[in-house]
Formats: structure tokens, C-alpha cells, sequence
């Protein structure tokens, strides 16, 4: 073969430039992490993506046009993020863009979408910071549907009241350090936190610190890791037969975890979350069941954020009356969509309040203690 | 609580069971490169592939735990050897920077066929020991971190007979020795190499199915034991697997005590540090690189 | 086509591309691919020329990030300064990680450079007071040098060109120069360097050190450019991409790692036309090159590989 590899790409790069879709569709990009430790939240972010688009366009569709829902690639990493949401924006033209899982990869859009003059809605993320520049605070493109660590760590802070010592174990993440920080500007005086251990993100060992928390004996252990690390957290507690409870924001909710929670050994845990999929409500269970009739598993709280945000965009556009990304901008200012939790209104700086819900763990099933309203 | 006996008994029993995990998912590393003075970059992969293999096994075909491991050990052997045959052999003349990058894209791939084929959502294995824990004296034992230890001591015993007294073995021990006068004596060395590829790639997968019912499947799972298995072989002293066992039984009490008398990340960190520091101290690892086990 | 028309084409095309589609998505590319070729001759610098497979570069690349950021988030001082510092802070890496690690065998080399890395990354993201952690930095301002500010795309993509064009112009002048033929000499035949009076050790921290140089500017670059870092800047990722850049390209040459970086930001977007089976179709593409072009890339051009085979291990 002799086509110098230039050229052969060169064709290929522009080759991909050149596809222009249809004007008449209303396109909605999302960047997600397809590959990496993180795509089982990605996967679930695409099924509620399409799901959601799928629905409308049955209805049919925004303003009588196509709604299109397109995802690419960031693997939760800011640089690909940018460039995913850079293709997104200027090669498929998209009308408005969803946020990241990472914080950081969300942090990393927010002044893209600025300049690009999109709406950016954050259906994932739960820095605050995000919120803190946003509408009023410096870059009005910018909403966020879902509560942010600070709102929730005060609703934890709260539910603490009783336990006097805690044992922390939290990833080693703008989440996990983020919410820990949070937490601890909020606690009652007399919570005494008497470890913090931070582990990477991936990690399955847990073991040493196990050992050390089951001789220290705290009255509960305040837990900020995700699905996965749960999981292999979860199975070593059960294995030491340790019996305080997890306590924070332990994804007890969560289908990864349900095996170990039905085991009965996390009787009295609870965590405080923004979305449970077994919710039964009449809203809740129509987005439940067709999601799981597709996939055989509940929708993840990732999913749910970004079915949430697919239609809090498409009720904007179409109060707008036109996807001119100024019109839509300010219909979502405006916006009082019913959500799956309650109204969906934005703040002064972007940030919805809705309802943060505490579950419990109660012989080996997660009840819905509480629905509070996140402030 | 630092001086309570049963505590720091726990610490060294979790040491140890998590260290000869460490050696029984490096010893495959340590046997290729020693060998065959190559690095591979997918072998965290083919752990993974193995902890996937062994999950449709049991979940799919819906075998028993024991004859699943088997079929999947068997199963690695082949992928192991079509591995060496596709990307080491042709590479075998050339840097070692060739079979590196091979890898290193037969990794990407099996990460990316195995998240299209059984998806992102994280998996779970079953395995008949899992609810064992055995109570000594206040010191918890759990019945499938023991049948780890077990699978190591067995597979380094069944390594060490074969290197010893079979033909193969006997082959690969030339082979790591003089290459060149292995042609000479009438050894095919592309055959050796594909002997070592599969037997490397049974080794991890034997680490794969014991080990994987500990944890959650995802198709990233591999990185965090290349980077492991990679610390545990540089620490043995490069090929050498008995260095590589021993090394990891270190790291692995290493990390335990670091993490119960420390914290989580001074437990992260020990493992560069022990590296850095043997590495300073004994540039030619534990023992110096040589095929002995 | 030989060398000599192959660089010019390059070259050209590489400064056509936001000529012929201005889109603020293919420049976003474009700068990045400058960025790339910054960092790949950084690695080529060490493991093209010197012969070292060092797994460090993200080091370099994080702490001219992190420095450029905390100067310009702190004090505000003038890019000309922080970028400065950054390729500095590079330096000062290179000299801490090559002290110790270039003393021990070729092969642990790969393990302590890629160590004390992670070590790095796991000291930024506990640093909390300086770092932030793991919540990163956020809102970098866009770069001003000496009172000049770059902000739209068409200036940074300026700035990305002139400051690899200056690294590739450097890394010329080095190879070419006494210490470029020493380095190439201990990369060929280390007993023969230390007859032939070469300090092997000196020559050897002397291009890690550069290297860092090189990848410390990088790292204030991209930290403008993304606006926001946090520790996975030091992350294994970018060695990876940068092995394949550099060897896939052709290591040791001055072109080859350019038209790697080149090939290998782009090919990733353009894979995004197949968002779900991107990563798998780079896998395979990547695999197939290594199989039948294990040399590099640049044997596409027509030319043999001579002064760029890298040793055997």
C-alpha cells in the first residue's frame, strides 16, 4: 500500500467534518466516560438518553421536530471531555449539551459551552463549585438539576445527630474529599471523626482499614465511595462481621450493592441520596419500568439525572418556542417542570432544589425513610 | 490498640493473604519476561479476561465453581498461546519496545471486547467459599482468600516440577539463558515462546478465577493488577518467580500494616516506596534476575 | 517520497488545517496535536535518542501544570514567568527522578520512572492546602505574555505552533550538537561512551532533564488551555499515548514522534464518527501498525530506519 498516511487521514478527518444532519432536528450532546472505570455510569447515562428522546419523539417530538440525543466519549477525563464536547458543538451542531459524571470533566466544560453559547445542564455532578459560578455567579449557560455535596452534607450533618464517634472512608476524589471537607464544616460538636482514610477510586482492598476500624469501634462509619468500591467494601465488612452502621452517603440504593444489603448485615445503615430507583411514585415508576423492560436492570442515579435533564431541556425549548440557545437559556430560568421528585425550578445561580431522600436499610431492604427538601 | 496481639495478628493474616494474591497474579509476568525477556502490557487483561470467562461459566453455562476454573485456566492457555504467537513471535528479533506497544493495543482491546460483550455493569461472582470465615484465637480467616494462598502454593510446586523435569521446562530454562544456542541444540524458539505465552497466561488465569470472587467484574479491572504485578516482579528482581513470590508475600504485609497502623494512602504509597527504595538499595531486585524457582 | 519533501508536506498540512475548516472543534485539535508534539519529543528526547523507555513524562508534564497554575491562580504573575518556572519545574523533576533512577538497569528504570510519577500524583492529590486535591484547579485565566493575553482559538492555536516549532528547533540543535552525538553514543554502546571519555551518567540526567523542560512547558500550556487541572495530569494515560506516539512514529528520529503526535490526537476524533466501538477500532489499528510497521511511521515516507532503531533490549 502506498497512500501516504497523511493524506489518507487528512481525508478521513475531513471526511468526518463534512457530515451535516438534517437542520430540522433538535440534537442534545452529552459527554460521558463510554470506556474507563467509570462506563458502567456512562452505559447507564445512554440508555436514559435514548430512553428519554425515544419517548418524546413517540409523542411527537419537540415543536413538531426530531429530538436526537448524541453521546461521546470523555472518559472522565477534563481534556476529553473539552475536545468530546468541542466535536459535539461545532461537527454536530448539538442545541444544548449535558454535563459530565467527574466534577472535574464538568468544571472543564462549563467555560466551552460558555463560549459556545449553549445551555450546559448538569444531570451527574455534585461539586459545588459548579453551582458557585454558575447563573448569577458568572456563567449563565450553565444549570444543574440535581442537589450538590454541600445541600446533601448538611442533610447528613443533620441525621448524625446521636452518633458520637465516626469512622470516615471515602475515595480519594473531588467527590469523596469534597463531601468529607463539606460534612465536617457541618457537624454537630459533639460527632468526634476519629479516622479518615481516602482510597483511589478503583480500589477492592479494604482490609487493613477494616481491621483497624473493627478494634477502634466507632459508633458508625461514614462512608463516600461509589458502586464499585462499595461492593468489595461491603463484602470485607460482612466478612469481619462488623455491625455499626454506614453511615453518609453509602450507595446503598444502588443495584451493584443490592446482593450484600439483602444479606440483612447493614440493618440500621442509611445514606442520603438524591434518587432511589424502587421509589414508587406514579412519575418514577413510568420511568423506571420502561427502563427496565430495555435492560433488565433499575436505572442508576446517573440515568435518572440525565433523564431528568433531556426533559427539563426539551419542556424549555418548548416553551421557548425555538431552540435560539438565548430563548432557551432564559426559558430554563423560568423554568417549573415536574419532576420525578417534585418541581424542577433553577435559583439565581442555576442550582434546582428538589427533594434529597434518606434511605434505610430495614431487614435487608432499602426503605425510603424521608423525603427532605434540599436546601 | 497498636499492641493488641489479635490485632496485629489480623493485619499479618490479611498481610499474607492478600500478598500471595499479589504472587500468584505476578508469577505469569515474571515467567514471560524471564523467559522470553518481554514485557507484557495485557497481562492485567488477561486476568480480567479470566474473571470474565470464569463468570460466564458459571452464570451462563452454569457449571460448578471448580469445573468452571478449570475450563477457564485451560481457556487462557490457548488465548496465552495465540497471544505469543500473534504479537510476540513476529517481535521476537526486534526492541523490546515492539511487544510492548503489541500489548499494550491487545489491551485496549480486550478491554473494549469484553465492555461490548458483556457491558459496563459491574459483575459478580459466585463461589461456594465466600461466606467461610474461619475464627483462630480471635483472628479472622476467610475461606476464599485461603484457597488463594492454596492455588498459590500449588501452582508454584506445579512451576517449579515442570520447569524442572519436563522437556518443555527444561527448553524454557535454555531459552532464557541463550537464545542463540537454543537453535543451535535443535529448540524451535518460536515454540518455547508460544509454551511460555500459554503458560504464563494459565498462571494469571488460575489468579483470575481464584481471585475475582472476591471482588466486583468490570472491564477495567485488569490495570490495577498490572501495576501490582509489575511492582511485585521489579521488587523479586526482573524474571526471577521466586523473587516475584516472595516479593509479594513483602508488599502485601507491607501494605497491611501500613494501612491498620496508617492510613489508606500511606498504604498507596508503600508500594512505590518499597520499590523505589529496593530498587536503590539492590538494583538487581531480591535476587537478581535469573529463572529460578 | 523522501525526507525532504515529507517535512514541507507536513508541515504545510499541519498549518493548513484550520484554513480549511476553521471549526473551533478542529482547532481545539490542532492545538492539542501541538501540545502532543511537545511532549513527544520530550519522550524522544530520552527514550529516541538515549535510549531509556522512561515512564515520567506525565511527572514533568504535571508539576509545569501545577506550577504554571498556582503561580497564575496566586500571584498573577506574567506568563512569560510561570511558563518559564514551569519548564524549570520540569527540570528540577528531571534531576530528582533521574538521580536515583537512571543508576539502575534499563529495565527498572521503566518502574522507578513510572513510580515515582504515581508517587507525584498521589503527593498532589493529598497536598491540599497548595493542590486543592483532588477538587483540582479551577478557572485558570487565559495566558498573558508580557500584557498580551491569548484567548480565542486562532491564538492559541498560534501559540501551540511557535512553541512546538521551538521545541522541535530545539531538539534539533541538541542532537545535532557535541552532547546530542554523546547522548546517541550511550544509547549505542554504554562500555564504548565510558571509553571514549563520555560521562554516561551526566549525559544521561543532563536530556531527562531537558526532557522536562520540554514537558514542564507542555504542562503550562495545557493548563491554560483546559482551564483546570487536578492530579490526574499525572496520570499513566498520557505515557501511553505519548509510547505510541514516539515509537509508532519513529523513535529517535526528529520527524517521526511530530507525525506521530499528529496521527495519533487526530485518528482518536476521528474515530469519533463510531462513538461506542471507538477505543476498540484503536486498539486494533494500533496492533496492526505494530505488526507490520514495528519500525514507525516514518518508513511510510520511504525512508529506512538508521539512526532510529532503538536498541535491543
Amino acid at each position: 500500500m502506498r497512500v501516504p498516511i497523511q493524506r489518507l487521514l487528512a481525508g478521513l478527518f475531513i471526511a468526518s467534518l463534512g457530515l451535516q444532519a438534517a437542520a430540522q432536528e433538535i440534537k442534545i450532546g452529552l459527554a460521558g466516560p463510554v470506556t474507563g472505570p467509570l462506563a458502567f455510569l456512562g452505559q447507564h447515562m445512554k440508555w436514559a438518553g435514548e430512553l428519554a428522546t425515544d419517548e418524546i419523539n413517540q409523542k411527537g417530538g419537540v415543536l413538531g421536530r426530531k429530538l436526537v440525543f448524541l453521546m461521546q466519549d470523555s472518559a472522565c477525563r477534563p481534556a476529553d471531555a473539552v475536545a468530546a464536547a468541542e466535536r459535539l458543538l461545532n461537527q454536530d451542531k448539538v442545541d444544548a449539551m449535558l454535563g459530565d459524571v467527574c466534577s472535574g470533566a464538568t468544571i472543564a466544560l462549563m467555560p466551552v459551552l460558555e463560549k459556545a453559547q449553549r445551555p450546559l445542564i448538569v444531570t451527574v455532578s455534585t461539586h459545588p463549585d459548579i453551582t458557585l459560578r454558575s447563573g448569577s455567579g458568572g456563567n449563565k449557560w450553565v444549570f444543574r438539576t440535581v442537589p450538590h455535596d454541600a445541600m446533601i452534607a448538611a442533610v447528613v450533618a443533620k441525621q448524625l445527630k446521636g452518633v458520637k464517634t465516626l469512622a470516615i472512608v471515602a475515595e480519594d476524589t473531588d467527590y469523596g474529599r469534597g463531601a468529607v471537607k463539606l460534612l465536617k464544616e457541618r457537624l454537630p460538636a459533639d460527632v468526634k471523626i476519629i479516622s479518615e482514610d481516602y482510597f483511589k477510586q478503583t480500589e477492592t482492598d479494604f482490609l487493613p482499614v477494616l481491621t483497624r476500624i473493627r478494634a477502634s469501634k466507632p459508633d458508625a462509619i461514614g462512608t463516600y465511595v461509589l458502586d464499585q468500591a462499595a461492593l468489595n467494601l461491603m463484602k470485607q465488612y460482612t466478612q469481619f462481621g462488623m455491625t455499626m452502621p454506614l453511615v453518609g452517603r453509602p450507595p446503598l440504593g444502588s443495584g451493584v450493592v443490592a446482593p450484600v444489603v439483602s444479606s440483612g448485615k447493614f440493618d440500621g445503615s442509611w445514606t442520603v441520596y438524591p434518587y432511589y430507583d424502587k421509589y414508587s411514585n406514579p412519575q418514577n415508576d413510568a420511568f423506571t419500568k420502561p427502563f427496565i423492560e430495555r435492560h433488565k436492570q433499575g436505572p442508576h442515579y446517573a440515568a435518572y439525572g440525565v433523564y431528568e435533564g433531556i426533559n427539563v431541556l426539551a419542556d424549555a425549548i418548548r416553551r421557548a418556542g425555538t431552540t435560539d440557545p438565548n430563548a432557551v437559556r432564559e426559558a430554563l430560568e423560568k423554568a417549573n417542570y415536574a419532576g420525578i421528585l417534585g418541581p424542577i425550578r433553577f435559583d439565581a445561580n442555576h442550582q434546582a432544589t428538589s427533594n434529597l431522600m434518606l434511605l434505610q436499610i430495614d431487614r435487608g431492604a432499602v426503605v425510603v425513610k424521608d423525603l427532605i427538601p434540599a436546601q | 490498640m497498636l499492641t493488641d496481639p489479635v490485632f496485629l495478628a489480623q493485619l499479618a493474616a490479611n498481610g499474607v493473604a492478600v500478598g500471595l494474591g499479589y504472587a500468584l497474579a505476578a508469577i505469569g509476568l515474571a515467567l514471560v519476561f524471564g523467559i522470553l525477556g518481554q514485557v507484557n502490557f495485557a497481562h492485567g487483561e488477561l486476568y480480567m479476561l479470566a474473571a470474565f470467562v470464569l463468570f460466564w461459566a458459571t452464570a451462563q453455562l452454569g457449571l460448578p465453581y471448580a469445573a468452571a476454573a478449570l475450563l477457564t485456566v485451560a481457556l487462557m492457555a490457548g488465548a496465552g498461546a495465540v497471544l505469543a504467537q500473534v504479537v510476540i513471535v513476529p517481535n521476537l528479533d526486534r526492541s523490546f519496545e515492539s511487544v510492548i506497544l503489541g500489548t499494550l493495543a491487545v489491551a485496549v482491546i480486550l478491554q473494549n471486547a469484553v465492555r461490548l460483550t458483556f457491558g459496563a455493569t459491574p459483575l459478580d461472582i459466585a463461589s461456594p467459599l465466600e461466606g467461610v470465615t474461619f475464627d483462630v484465637g480471635g483472628v479472622l480467616l476467610f475461606g476464599q482468600r485461603l484457597l488463594v494462598c492454596a492455588v498459590f502454593v500449588v501452582a508454584y510446586a506445579g512451576l517449579a516440577a515442570l520447569l524442572r523435569f519436563s522437556a518443555i521446562g527444561r527448553a524454557m530454562r535454555a531459552m532464557s539463558q541463550n537464545r542463540d544456542a537454543c537453535v543451535m541444540v535443535g529448540i524451535d524458539p518460536r515454540s518455547v515462546t508460544r509454551w511460555t505465552g500459554a503458560l504464563g497466561a494459565a498462571l494469571v488465569g488460575l489468579a483470575g478465577v481464584a481471585i475475582a470472587p472476591l471482588f466486583d467484574l468490570y472491564p477495567n479491572m485488569g490495570t490495577e493488577v498490572v501495576f501490582k504485578s509489575f511492582a511485585v516482579v521489579i521488587i523479586g528482581g526482573m524474571g526471577n518467580v521466586a523473587g516475584a513470590a516472595l516479593a509479594g508475600l513483602v508488599l502485601g504485609l507491607a501494605e497491611s500494616f501500613a494501612g491498620g497502623l496508617g492510613s489508606a494512602v500511606l498504604r498507596e504509597g508503600i508500594a512505590f516506596t518499597v520499590m523505589i527504595a529496593m530498587l536503590l538499595a539492590r538494583p538487581q531486585g531480591l535476587f537478581g534476575r535469573s529463572v529460578r524457582v | 517520497m523522501n525526507r525532504a519533501q515529507a517535512i514541507p508536506m507536513v508541515a504545510l498540512l499541519a498549518l493548513a488545517l484550520p484554513l480549511v475548516a476553521g471549526s473551533p472543534y478542529v482547532l481545539h485539535v490542532a492545538i492539542m496535536t501541538g501540545f502532543y508534539v511537545i511532549l513527544a519529543q520530550s519522550l524522544n528526547l530520552v527514550l529516541g535518542y538515549g535510549g531509556l523507555l522512561s515512564l515520567a513524562t506525565p511527572a514533568f508534564f504535571g508539576m509545569g501544570a501545577y506550577v504554571a497554575a498556582i503561580l497564575a491562580l496566586r500571584f498573577g504573575w506574567d506568563s512569560a514567568a510561570t511558563f518559564a518556572l514551569a519548564a524549570l519545574a520540569g527540570v528540577a523533576t528531571g534531576i530528582a527522578i533521574g538521580f536515583p533512577s537512571l543508576r539502575v538497569s534499563r529495565h527498572s528504570f521503566v518502574i522507578v520512572t513510572l513510580s515515582a510519577t504515581l508517587l507525584l500524583q498521589l503527593v498532589a492529590n493529598n497536598w491540599e492546602d497548595l493542590t486543592r486535591g483532588s477538587l483540582g484547579l479551577t478557572n485558570l485565566p487565559p495566558p498573558r505574555f508580557l500584557g498580551v493575553a491569548v484567548r480565542e482559538r486562532g491564538e492559541w492555536y498560534v501559540l501551540s505552533v511557535v512553541a512546538a516549532a521551538a521545541v522541535v528547533l530545539a531538539t534539533h540543535l541538541v542532537v545535532a550538537s557535541r552532547f546530542g552525538r554523546a547522548l546517541v553514543a550511550t544509547r549505542e554502546n554504554e562500555q564504548l561512551a565510558l571509553a571514549a571519555g563520555i560521562n554516561v551518567f551526566r549525559t544521561r540526567l543532563f536530556a531527562f532533564s531537558l526532557s522536562g523542560a520540554f514537558a514542564g512547558l507542555a504542562g503550562a500550556l495545557y493548563a491554560h488551555f483546559i482551564t483546570y487541572i487536578d492530579p490526574g495530569v499525572f496520570g499513566f494515560s498520557v505515557s501511553e499515548t505519548l509510547l505510541i506516539m514516539v515509537i509508532l512514529g519513529g523513535s529517535g528520529t526528529l520527524w517521526g514522534p511530530v507525525g506521530g503526535a499528529v496521527v495519533f490526537t487526530i485518528l482518536p476524533e476521528v474515530l469519533r464518527l463510531t462513538p461506542e466501538i471507538r477505543s476498540l477500532v484503536y486498539g486494533i489499528i494500533l496492533l496492526v501498525i505494530v505488526l507490520y510497521r514495528p519500525a514507525g511511521l516514518a518508513t511510510w515516507l520511504g525512508r529506512r530506519r538508521t539512526a532510529g532503531a532503538a536498541p535491543p533490549a
